[in-house]
């Protein structure tokens, strides 16, 4: 009994350090972003380091949202994020539908290779995608950074909602069938709602992904006035110098919205994502 | 009108024969019972008529058209599921107008017939409430009144009092039966538990393995089970059998084997090479010295008590044999007894086929 005490303690111990030395790695960089925001000029490369500013300098804030155009950036940033996050979440649930529910011969096959795309690199896929939307006149366009999501909504998203589909009791579909509904009644008003938790997690998840986007917005987007919000903020860095204290200014702004998001969706994500390990 | 046909269904599991070559008809307004172990295909059967299994053959026909080639929602059949399938997120006024819904049938239309079920099922009080929060029996009656708002020719119920608790079921069985007798369309009901198709069908069929072994009235499906598994399979306990040679003797016929040496008025035909001869505890009883008539000899092997009735389990020849008496007659376990048989309960089966012998119901005073 007592070793078992100790031996449980002698866990615990062992998971605490292991999540401090974890929290330590993510957290220790967020700390020297706001530590940096706060800085003036002279004081970024200060030598010892400061993670307290001496004078801290809160106007900072104010110049990362003025000399780039901020807050355009954001509402191209939010138009970009928020309809592909959508997309993603429609079209992601429409596929993960038959997958998890008709017994039509061939599923399993259709199913593997929809997971089998989470194994191809983005890379592989960078240079023939940009032919095909500059072939239909996309390029400099938000269609190809919003389109694709409305299109399957990727291999991974598809998996986590067929998982979630799963556990959902079959015979409410059946009693909707004999009650004379049809595959897309039974999908908006018995799946659908039904799936709140794991919907939300799918879309926080994209909506991140979108929201901090470097790549895809830089191959596709060629104005200025086009540019979403990690574009813009890398303004402030150019081939000789770079505004350390505004580019990390405005990248706090800019995770702010997401924060937001992650916070109120906290308890529903968690719950879409925990069907995730079961399957 | 809404007769409802079955002809030789077929379902499949991989290699499973759920419901192998199955016929059977339910006249307009009947309610027909479904009985049998679990895995006999029953449920089955209902999911093909409701159209959410597809059949792998046969023909399912409702009043004078084909349903099996059509879409679920066109067959004109409700179901009620064990679990009750109540759609969650739904209130119970919103759950009782789904299918309405999925009909097309006009808002206000939809909006009376609600009121007319809720009235009718007493959940006036409860239309804005949702399922979990709803006693079990609340809920029961929420799924009856998704299925009869519909007003469909057919009405499947797939164990619908299973998950209730034995008083609540006792007085929802009434309530079914009731609502049954009010609403007067054609109804499958599927069970295991004997006591509901006794109580409760027109009929009963009562299969195993995905097949029909009888389909009867009540009455004659306890007294007359067409082969050894139905005799087996219905009653509790089940019908006592004993393998007999079978011989006839006179004006009569006579059984035996070890232990066993009766002679019954009446002549059998024909007679089976092997018989087994079935009787139900109730036409067996323990005999006062000094009777006459035919009888057997048997050791007791336990007793139990059923509150009204007491069960004698005792060993005849080679066979064990149940005999139901009166509490009040009290026997201990390794007492030597005599067990007086009526000839009206005995039924004779072909003991190479099962079958119940077309002469074993003539032994019965007509």
């Amino acid at each position: 009994m007592r070793t078992l005490l100790f031996r449980r303690r002698g866990l615990l111990v062992v998971v605490y350090a292991v999540a401090i030395v974890g929290s330590a790695f993510a957290l220790v960089p967020v700390l020297w972003m706001i530590s940096t925001a706060l800085k003036g000029d002279n004081a970024v490369f200060s030598v010892p380091p400061q993670l307290v500013p001496a004078s801290p300098k809160v106007s900072n804030f104010h110049q990362a949202t003025t000399l780039i155009p901020f807050w355009h950036y954001l509402r191209n940033s939010l138009l970009v994020a928020g309809l592909g996050a959508l997309g993603t979440v429609f079209s992601a649930a429409l596929v993960a539908y038959p997958l998890a529910r008709l017994k039509a011969p061939g599923m399993k096959v259709i199913f593997a290779l929809v997971v089998a795309t989470l194994l191809l690199p983005q890379q592989v896929l960078l240079i023939s995608q940009f032919l095909i939307f500059k072939r239909l006149g996309w390029y400099g366009t938000y269609l190809p950074l919003i389109v694709p999501s409305w299109l399957g909504g990727g291999g991974f998203n598809v998996f986590l909602l067929r998982q979630f589909f799963l556990t959902l009791p079959p015979e409410l579909d059946q009693a909707a069938l004999a009650d004379g509904a049809g595959h897309f009644r039974i999908f908006f008003r018995i799946i659908l709602p039904q799936s709140v938790p794991a919907l939300l997690a799918v879309g926080l998840l994209d909506f991140a992904s979108k929201w901090n986007d470097f790549l895809g917005p830089l191959i596709y987007l060629n104005r200025t006035s086009t540019y979403t919000l990690p574009l813009g903020l890398a303004s402030f860095r150019d081939l000789y110098n770079t505004a350390w204290n505004y580019l990390m200014a405005g990248t706090i702004l800019a995770v702010v919205p997401c924060v937001v998001l992650f916070f109120l969706g906290q308890r529903l994500l968690v719950r879409g994502l925990a069907v995730r390990a079961k399957g | 009108m809404a007769r409802l046909s079955l002809r030789g269904l077929a379902k499949r599991y991989g290699t499973v024969n759920a419901v192998r070559d199955v016929s059977l008809d339910a006249a307009d307004g009947e309610f027909l019972v479904l009985l049998g172990p679990s895995g006999s295909g029953k449920s089955t059967i209902l999911k093909l008529i409701a159209g959410i299994e597809a059949a792998d053959g046969g023909e399912i026909w409702i009043g004078n058209g084909r349903v099996d080639t059509l879409a679920p929602g066109y067959r004109d059949v409700a179901m009620v599921f064990q679990s009750y399938a109540l759609y969650p997120h739904m209130t119970v006024a919103a759950n009782l107008a789904f299918p309405l819904r999925s009909l097309r049938v006009s808002r206000e239309e939809t909006h009376r017939r609600v009121a007319e079920v809720s009235a009718l099922l007493e959940l006036d009080g409860l239309l804005d409430r949702r399922p979990r929060q709803l006693s079990g029996g609340q809920q029961q009656r929420v799924a009856l009144g998704r299925a009869i708002i519909r007003r469909p020719r057919v009405f499947l119920l797939d164990e619908p009092l299973s998950s209730l608790d034995a008083k609540l079921r006792a007085r929802t069985r009434i309530e079914v039966t009731r609502l049954h007798t009010r609403v007067g369309a054609t109804t499958v009901y599927v069970t295991h538990d004997q006591v509901e198709a006794m109580t409760m069908g027109d009929r009963v069929a009562v299969l195993d393995d995905g097949v029909v072994r009888q389909i009867d009235t009540p009455e004659v499906v306890y007294e007359y089970p067409a082969d050894l598994v139905v005799a087996d399979f219905l009653g509790s306990p089940p019908m006592n059998v004993m393998p007999v040679e079978a011989r006839r003797d006179g004006d009569g016929t006579r059984f035996r084997a070890d232990g066993i040496d009766l002679v019954v008025p009446g002549p059998l035909t024909p007679l089976p090479d092997r018989s087994a001869l079935g009787i139900r505890a109730e036409y067996l009883r323990i005999t006062t010295p000094g009777e006459n008539g035919p009888m057997m000899k048997a050791v007791v092997d336990e007793v139990e008590l059923l509150g009204s009735d007491r069960l004698v389990w005792a060993t005849v020849g080679s066979s064990r044999v149940a005999v139901r008496v009166p509490a009040r007659h009290r026997v201990s376990p390794g007492e030597s007894i005599a067990i007086a048989v009526d000839p009206a309960g005995i039924r004779l089966f072909d003991a190479e086929s099962g079958q119940l012998m077309a002469g074993g119901k003539s032994l019965s005073p007509q």
